[in-house]
C-alpha cells in the first residue's frame, strides 16, 4: 500500500513538474506578457543614453539624454526625458504622466519658451518623437489591459527559442489614437525578455523594427539591453541608442522630478 | 606660273566631272535594270534591320544643350535635395472632404508609396501639421488615415487651410482642390520610364475618376507621353495626307496618271532607308524627326516632277515611243541640275547640325540622310521605272510656247509684270524687305516644352487649371551653399534666406516658394499661440535648434542638407515663355548679389531652366546654319560657273524669302523655337533648287539664243511648269503641318509654306530680271567644249589668254555653224560682227566688177575676219564662204559688252587683242595705201 502511494506520489511529482514545464509551453500571450512585465519592470529607473540618428543619405546626428522612470502609488508610471547634448537642445524635456482610465498627459518643454511647458494634443501620441524613430507611445510601457495578445508558434533565432506574440489594441480610445494596427514581439523564452518588435501601421503595413542587443542580467531575473536600434524601413531612417549608465535606485528618480516645476524652473539640467 | 598650272589641273579635273557623267549616272537605272533592282532590294532589306532598332525619345535631355554649364550644379542639387521630377495629381470636387473621397485618396497615397521609382509622396496624409490649439500643441501628420467623423474632418480641413506648408501647395484656397505630389527618381537609362510611370498612375487614378469632378496627373511623364502621342499622330496623319497632295499636284500639273505612282516608290524607299539608318545609328523618333516622312514625300516629289516633265518632253519629240531614249534625254537635260539641287537641299538640312540642342541635331542628321537617300533612290529607281512603264504621251505645251492652263496664266502674268514693271517690282521688293527686316528684330526665342503644344491641347489647359488653383507645375531650385557646417542653423543666415525668399515672392511672377524658413516660421508662430507676429525666422540659435526638433528628417530633407550647410528654396511657376523666364531669372540673379554675402553661394538650377536656356542657343544656331548654307551654296554656284558673280546672283532671290519669313515671324509673334529655328536653312536649301534650275536652263539657252532677254523668257517658260508645280505642292505639303498637335511643328509648316510661295515669286519675278543682265556659262560646258587648241592659242583674238578663258569666251559669245559653200558674209551687204574661225575652213573671195570671183585667202581655226565690223555696221568689201563644215564665233561691240560685262578680266584682254588686230589692220591698210600711192 505504501509503495503504491509512493509510486503515485513520485509519478505525481514527475507529472506535475513536467506539467509545469508544459505549462510554460501553454502560456497564453497575455500570460507571457505578464511574465515579462513581472521580471523586467522596475518601479524606479534612471538611464543615461546616447543616441545616433542616421538618415537615408548616411548623415548622422548625435544626442545625449537622460531618462527617468518612476512608478507611483496608484500603479501609474511617470516618465521624464531630458536632452543634455548637443548644446542646442540642452534642456529640452518631455514629461509623461500615464493614466489608467483616461488619456496620458504629455508635456513638452523647450527652454527658449521660457517658463511654460506645452501640452501635447492627445492624438499626438503616434507622432515621432523629436526626429527619432521612436514615437511618443513607444517611450512608455503599454497598459496590457488595453491590448489583445495572440501567441504564435515559437521561433528559433540564433539558436535561441523565442515566443512570438502579436499585440493589437483592444481599447476603443486607444485604437483611435495609436499609430499601430499591431506589433509583433519576439520574446526570449529563457529570460522572458523582448528582443525584437516589428511595428505595423494603421493600414497593416510594416513600418520599422526595434532590436534590443547586448543583454545583461542586471538584477535577479531582470535583464536590460545595452543597445537598442530602430530601423525605420518606411522613413529610411535609423535610431541607435546606447545606454551609458543605469540605476534602479529610488533616490535617482525622486518624485519631485516629475512635476512641471522641476522642468520649468530649470532644475532638470543642473 | 603656278596659277595657270592650277587652272590647267582644274580644267582636267572638270573634264572628268562633266555632263556625261551625270548622264551616265541617271541612265544607269534604265541601262542596267537588274543590277539596279537588286541594289534597291538589298538596301531595303538591310534597312528593315535598322527599323527594328528604332526608338522613340521624348525626354527632356534631348531639349537641353549638352554643354549647358548648369549640369554639374543641377546634378549636385538633385543629389542633395532630391529629384525635381514631380508629377502632380490634381483632385477636385465640390464635396472634396466627404469621407469616401478621403478614403479613396488615402488608398491612392499608400499605393503610390509602394511604386518602386517613387522617391517621395507629399500629400495631406504626409504633411506635418503644427498647430497651437488653445495652448495645446498639435504636431504630426495632418492625416494618416481617412477620418470618418465630420467634426474631425472639419478640424483637419481647417488646419490644412491654416498651414502655410499646405495652402496652394496641396490644397487650394477654397479647399476644394487637393494635390498629391509624387517625386520620382528617374532611371536615365530607361527610355520607357516616363511612359510606364504615366501608365501606372493612370491606372491608379482609374477607380477615382467617377468620384471626383476633375482629376488629372501632370508633370514630366505626362509631358513626354503627350509629345509621344502628338508625334505619332503627326506621323500617321501627315504622311498619307502629303502623299495625296503630291499625287494630286502631279496629276494636275503634268496630266499623266501613271507617273503619279513614281513618287510613291521613291518616297517609300527613302523613308524606309532613313528609318533604317536612324535605327542603326541610334537617332530616335522625336517630334521633329517624326515629320521627316512627310518632308521626304513633299521634297522628294520635286525631283520627280522635274524628271517627269523632261521625260515627257523627250517622249513628245519622238516619232516612235522609245522609253530608254526619252530617259536619256531626261538625263541630259536635268541630270546635273538635279544632283546639284539634291546636294543643296540636303546641305540645307545638314547645316542645322551646328545646333547644341540634341533634338535639332538629330533632326539635322536624319533629314539630310533622308534627302541623300532620296537622291540615290531617285537616280536609280526613276529611270528604271520610266524605262519600263513610263508614260507614252505628253500633254504638255512645247518648250518655246507659253504653257497652257493654270501655269500658263501664271507665267503670262509674270511675263507682263516682269517686262513692263521690272523697276517697280524691284522697288516694291526692296521696300518690303526693309519693312519686314525691321519686323524681324522683334523675333523672340522660346524653348519651353509646354509651348510646343497648341493652346487648346488638354495638357496646356490642365497646366493652366493647376496653376490657377494651386501652383504651377514648373519647378526650379534656388540653393544657397556655405562652407561652414551648421551655417543654416544660424539666425543670421536664415534671415538672409528669408530675404531671398521674400525677394523672389516680390517679383510676383512665380506661383509659390517653399523653404526651411516656412517650416521654422510656422513653429515659431504656433509656439507663440498662433500669433501672426511670430510668423518669421526665430532670432536665436537656441530657438532654431529646438524648433528643428519638431521635424523628422524626411519632412525637411528637401529644404536643407543634414549638415545644415546648404538650403534649398523650391520655386514653382507657370511661365512657359523662355524669354520671360530668362528675363526674370536675370533680375533674380542681380537681386541675389545685393542680398547675399560672398560666403553664401547661390545656385539656380532645374531641368526646366536648362531647357529654357537652350532657347538662347536657337538664335545663334539658326544664324550659324544659315551662314554656313549660304557660304556653301555661294561656293558651289561660283565654282559651277567660274564666276563669283553668278554665286552672288543665285543668293539674292533666295535671301528675299528668308528676310520675308523672319519679318512674318516678327510681325505675327511667332517665336523662334526648335521647329521654326530649323526652317530657314531648310527653306533656303529647297528654294534655291528652282533658282538653280532656272540658271542652268538659262545658261544652256544662252548658247543658242544671243538675245539675253529672249533667253531668259525661254528659260522661264521651260521651267515654269515644274517650278510652279513643285513650289505649290511644297507649299501645300508644308501647310499640312498646321494640323499638328504641336505649335512648333505647325509654325514650321506655315513658315516653310510661306517661304516656298515667296521663293516662287522671287524666282519668277526677280531672278529673270537679274539673269538677263549677265550671261553665264557652266564650267562643265567649258570643259566639254572641244576646240583646236593649238590654232586658237595662236589666234590674235585670243592672244595671252588661257585655254580656259578662250573656251569661256567662245561660250559667252555666239557660235554659229555653216555647212559647205554657205555664205557667212556677203560682199556689198551692210552687216556688223567680227568673226573668228573655230573649226573648219573659210575662203575670202572678192567679186570683181565682171562678176568673177577671186579668192583672196583661206582662213583656218584661230584666224579672224570681218574685224572692221566689230564696232558697227559697215559695207562688206568681200564675201566669206565656208569651205567645209565650219564653226565660227561672232562678236560685236554691243553683244560683247553685255556678255562680258561681269567678266572684266576676259573683256579687257579681248578688247586689248581686238584693238591690236584693228590697229594692225589699220597699219596694213595704210601700208597698202602708201604702196598704191607709191605705185601711182
Amino acid at each position: 500500500m505504501l509503495l503504491h502511494r509512493i509510486v503515485i506520489a513520485v509519478f505525481s511529482v514527475i507529472f506535475l513538474s513536467s506539467a509545469n514545464v508544459g505549462h510554460a509551453e501553454e502560456m497564453s500571450g497575455r500570460q507571457i506578457m505578464d511574465e515579462v512585465a513581472d521580471r523586467q519592470e522596475r518601479p524606479y529607473e534612471y538611464e543615461v543614453q546616447s543616441m545616433v540618428l542616421t538618415d537615408k543619405g548616411g548623415s548622422t546626428e548625435k544626442r545625449q539624454l537622460r531618462r527617468y522612470v518612476r512608478k507611483g502609488e496608484d500603479g501609474n508610471f511617470k516618465y521624464l526625458i531630458v536632452f543634455h547634448d548637443p548644446v542646442g537642445v540642452r534642456g529640452v524635456a518631455l514629461l509623461t504622466w500615464q493614466n489608467k482610465d483616461k488619456d496620458d498627459d504629455q508635456f513638452l518643454y523647450l527652454p527658449s519658451m521660457g517658463k511654460q511647458m506645452k501640452r501635447i494634443a492627445k492624438g499626438g501620441k503616434r507622432n515621432y518623437f523629436m526626429g527619432t524613430d521612436f514615437s511618443f507611445e513607444d517611450l512608455i510601457l503599454e497598459s496590457r489591459d488595453k491590448f489583445r495578445y495572440t501567441k504564435l508558434p515559437n521561433e528559433t533565432i540564433d539558436g535561441q527559442e523565442h515566443f512570438v506574440i502579436d499585440a493589437e489594441p483592444e481599447d476603443k480610445e486607444l485604437r483611435a489614437t495609436t499609430g499601430y494596427k499591431s506589433r509583433r514581439l519576439w520574446i526570449r523564452k529563457d529570460i522572458f525578455f523582448i528582443v525584437r518588435i516589428d511595428y505595423f501601421d494603421r493600414r497593416g503595413r510594416y513600418i520599422k523594427r526595434q532590436i534590443s542587443e547586448e543583454l545583461k542580467q542586471v538584477d535577479g531575473k531582470t535583464w536590460r539591453a545595452e543597445k537598442i536600434t530602430v530601423d525605420n524601413e518606411m522613413e529610411k531612417h535609423k535610431t541607435a541608442v546606447e545606454i551609458s549608465s543605469r540605476s534602479f535606485a529610488e533616490t535617482d528618480v525622486p518624485s519631485e522630478n516629475f512635476r512641471q516645476r522641476f522642468v520649468t524652473s530649470g532644475k532638470h539640467i543642473r | 606660273m603656278p596659277i595657270t598650272r592650277m587652272k590647267e589641273i582644274g580644267e582636267k579635273a572638270l573634264a572628268l566631272v562633266d555632263v556625261s557623267l551625270a548622264e551616265d549616272a541617271f541612265t544607269f537605272g534604265s541601262r542596267y535594270k537588274l543590277v539596279t533592282f537588286v541594289f534597291l532590294v538589298s538596301v531595303s532589306l538591310l534597312s528593315f534591320g535598322g527599323l527594328a532598332l528604332l526608338k522613340i525619345d521624348t525626354s527632356y535631355e534631348s531639349l537641353i544643350s549638352k554643354n549647358d554649364v548648369g549640369w554639374p550644379a543641377y546634378e549636385q542639387t538633385v543629389k542633395d535635395f532630391g529629384s525635381d521630377n514631380t508629377t502632380i495629381l490634381f483632385l477636385r470636387d465640390e464635396n472634396l472632404w466627404a469621407p469616401e473621397r478621403l478614403r479613396l485618396v488615402e488608398e491612392l497615397v499608400y499605393a503610390l508609396r509602394d511604386l518602386k521609382p517613387v522617391e517621395k509622396v507629399e500629400s495631406l496624409f504626409s504633411i506635418t501639421n503644427i498647430r497651437d490649439k488653445e495652448g495645446i500643441l498639435e504636431s504630426g501628420p495632418l492625416m494618416d488615415i481617412a477620418p470618418e467623423d465630420p467634426e474631425e474632418i472639419e478640424a483637419i480641413r481647417n488646419d490644412a487651410l491654416y498651414s502655410p506648408l499646405v495652402r496652394r501647395n496641396l490644397l487650394s484656397d477654397d479647399g476644394k482642390t487637393m494635390a498629391v505630389n509624387v517625386t520620382v527618381r528617374r532611371d536615365l537609362t530607361d527610355p520607357d520610364f516616363n511612359r510606364d510611370f504615366y501608365g501606372q498612375i493612370e491606372e491608379m487614378l482609374g477607380p477615382l475618376r467617377g468620384n471626383f469632378q476633375k482629376i488629372f496627373q501632370i508633370g514630366p511623364p505626362r509631358l513626354n507621353v503627350s509629345i509621344e502621342h502628338g508625334m505619332i499622330a503627326d506621323l500617321k496623319f501627315l504622311t498619307p495626307v502629303n502623299f495625296a497632295i503630291v499625287t494630286i499636284s502631279i496629276l494636275l500639273f503634268l496630266r499623266t496618271f501613271w507617273a503619279a505612282g513614281i513618287p510613291a516608290v521613291t518616297s517609300g524607299l527613302s523613308i524606309l532607308w532613313t528609318f533604317g539608318f536612324m535605327g542603326y545609328v541610334g537617332i530616335p523618333i522625336t517630334l521633329l524627326t517624326a515629320i521627316i516622312p512627310a518632308l521626304v514625300i513633299v521634297i522628294g516629289s520635286t525631283e520627280d516632277t522635274h524628271m517627269l516633265t523632261t521625260y515627257l518632253h523627250g517622249v513628245d519629240g519622238q516619232k516612235e515611243l522609245d522609253r530608254e531614249e526619252a530617259v536619256g534625254y531626261m538625263a541630259r537635260q536635268v541630270g546635273l541640275p538635279l544632283i546639284i539641287t539634291a546636294w543643296t537641299t540636303g546641305f540645307g538640312f545638314f547645316t542645322n547640325s551646328v545646333s547644341v540642342v540634341p533634338l535639332i541635331r538629330d533632326f539635322a542628321f536624319a533629314s539630310s540622310f533622308a534627302m541623300m537617300a532620296n537622291m540615290v533612290v531617285t537616280i536609280t529607281a526613276v529611270p528604271l521605272l520610266l524605262s519600263i512603264i513610263g508614260p507614252s504621251r505628253c500633254d504638255l505645251a512645247h518648250s518655246h510656247d507659253v504653257p497652257s492652263g493654270l501655269t500658263g496664266i501664271i507665267v503670262g502674268w509674270v511675263e507682263i509684270v516682269g517686262h513692263r514693271y521690272g523697276k517697280q517690282v524691284i522697288i516694291v521688293t526692296a521696300i518690303l524687305m526693309i519693312f519686314l527686316g525691321l519686323q524681324a528684330l522683334n523675333v523672340r526665342v522660346s524653348n519651353d516644352p509646354l509651348s510646343y503644344f497648341q493652346k487648346n491641347n488638354p495638357l496646356v489647359k490642365d497646366a493652366n487649371v493647376l496653376s490657377g488653383e494651386l501652383s504651377g507645375m514648373q519647378i526650379f531650385y534656388l540653393t544657397l551653399r556655405s562652407e561652414e557646417p551648421n551655417a543654416f542653423r544660424e539666425p543670421e543666415n536664415l534671415k538672409r534666406l528669408e530675404r531671398v525668399q521674400r525677394f523672389i515672392d516680390d517679383q510676383g511672377v512665380y506661383d509659390r516658394t517653399i523653404s526651411l524658413v516656412d517650416h521654422l516660421s510656422l513653429v515659431n508662430r504656433e509656439l507663440h499661440n498662433g500669433d501672426p507676429e511670430f510668423f518669421r525666422v526665430p532670432t536665436t540659435r537656441r530657438e532654431v535648434d529646438e524648433y528643428l526638433l519638431m521635424f523628422q528628417r524626411g519632412d525637411i530633407e528637401r529644404y536643407v542638407t543634414a549638415d545644415y550647410r546648404s538650403v534649398n528654396i523650391v520655386v514653382r511657376h507657370s511661365m512657359s515663355d523662355s524669354h520671360e523666364l530668362n528675363k526674370n531669372l536675370k533680375l533674380l540673379e542681380v537681386g541675389l548679389e545685393n542680398i547675399l554675402p560672398p560666403e553664401l553661394k547661390p545656385d539656380i538650377s532645374g531641368e526646366n531652366l536648362m531647357i529654357n536656356r537652350a532657347a538662347e542657343t536657337l538664335f545663334s544656331g539658326q544664324v550659324d546654319s544659315l551662314m554656313l548654307l549660304i557660304a556653301m551654296i555661294f561656293m558651289i554656284i561660283a565654282a559651277l560657273y567660274a564666276s563669283p558673280l553668278a554665286g552672288l546672283l543665285s543668293m539674292v532671290p533666295n535671301l528675299i524669302p528668308v528676310l520675308f519669313c523672319f519679318g512674318v515671324m516678327g510681325l505675327f509673334g511667332i517665336p523662334l523655337n526648335p521647329g521654326t529655328a530649323t526652317v530657314m536653312a531648310i527653306a533656303v536649301g529647297i528654294a534655291i533648287d528652282d533658282t538653280i534650275h532656272l540658271m542652268m536652263r538659262y545658261a544652256s539657252t544662252c548658247r543658242k539664243e544671243p538675245d539675253q532677254f529672249q533667253a531668259s523668257l525661254v528659260a522661264v517658260r521651260t521651267e515654269a511648269v515644274p517650278i510652279i508645280a513643285t513650289s505649290i505642292s511644297l507649299a501645300l505639303g508644308f501647310s499640312t503641318l498646321i494640323s499638328s498637335d504641336f505649335a512648333i511643328v505647325s509654325q514650321f509648316g506655315v513658315l516653310a509654306a510661306a517661304t516656298m510661295v515667296f521663293a516662287l515669286l522671287a524666282d519668277l519675278l526677280v531672278t529673270p530680271v537679274l539673269l538677263r543682265q549677265i550671261r553665264i556659262v557652266g564650267v562643265w560646258d567649258v570643259a566639254a567644249l572641244n576646240i583646236n587648241k593649238e590654232a586658237l592659242l595662236k589666234s590674235p583674238l585670243f592672244r595671252d589668254m588661257s585655254v580656259f578663258k578662250i573656251k569661256k569666251t567662245i561660250l559667252l559669245s555666239r557660235a554659229q555653224e555653216f555647212i559647205t559653200d554657205e555664205m557667212i558674209i556677203e560682199q556689198g551687204t551692210q552687216t556688223k560682227n567680227m568673226y573668228v574661225v573655230l573649226t573648219g575652213k573659210v575662203e575670202v573671195v572678192v567679186r570683181s566688177g565682171e562678176g568673177k570671183e577671186v579668192q583672196l585667202c583661206v582662213l583656218g581655226p584661230g584666224e579672224v575676219f570681218g574685224e572692221v565690223g566689230f564696232a558697227g555696221e559697215i559695207l562688206r568689201t568681200a564675201t566669206v564662204r565656208a569651205v567645209d563644215t565650219t564653226h565660227v564665233m561672232s562678236l560685236d561691240y554691243e553683244m560683247t559688252r553685255k556678255a562680258l560685262r561681269f567678266y572684266p578680266h576676259i573683256a579687257s584682254q579681248l578688247y586689248h587683242n581686238i584693238s591690236y588686230i584693228l590697229s594692225a589692220r589699220l597699219a596694213q591698210a595704210n601700208h597698202r595705201l602708201e604702196t598704191s600711192e607709191n605705185i601711182s
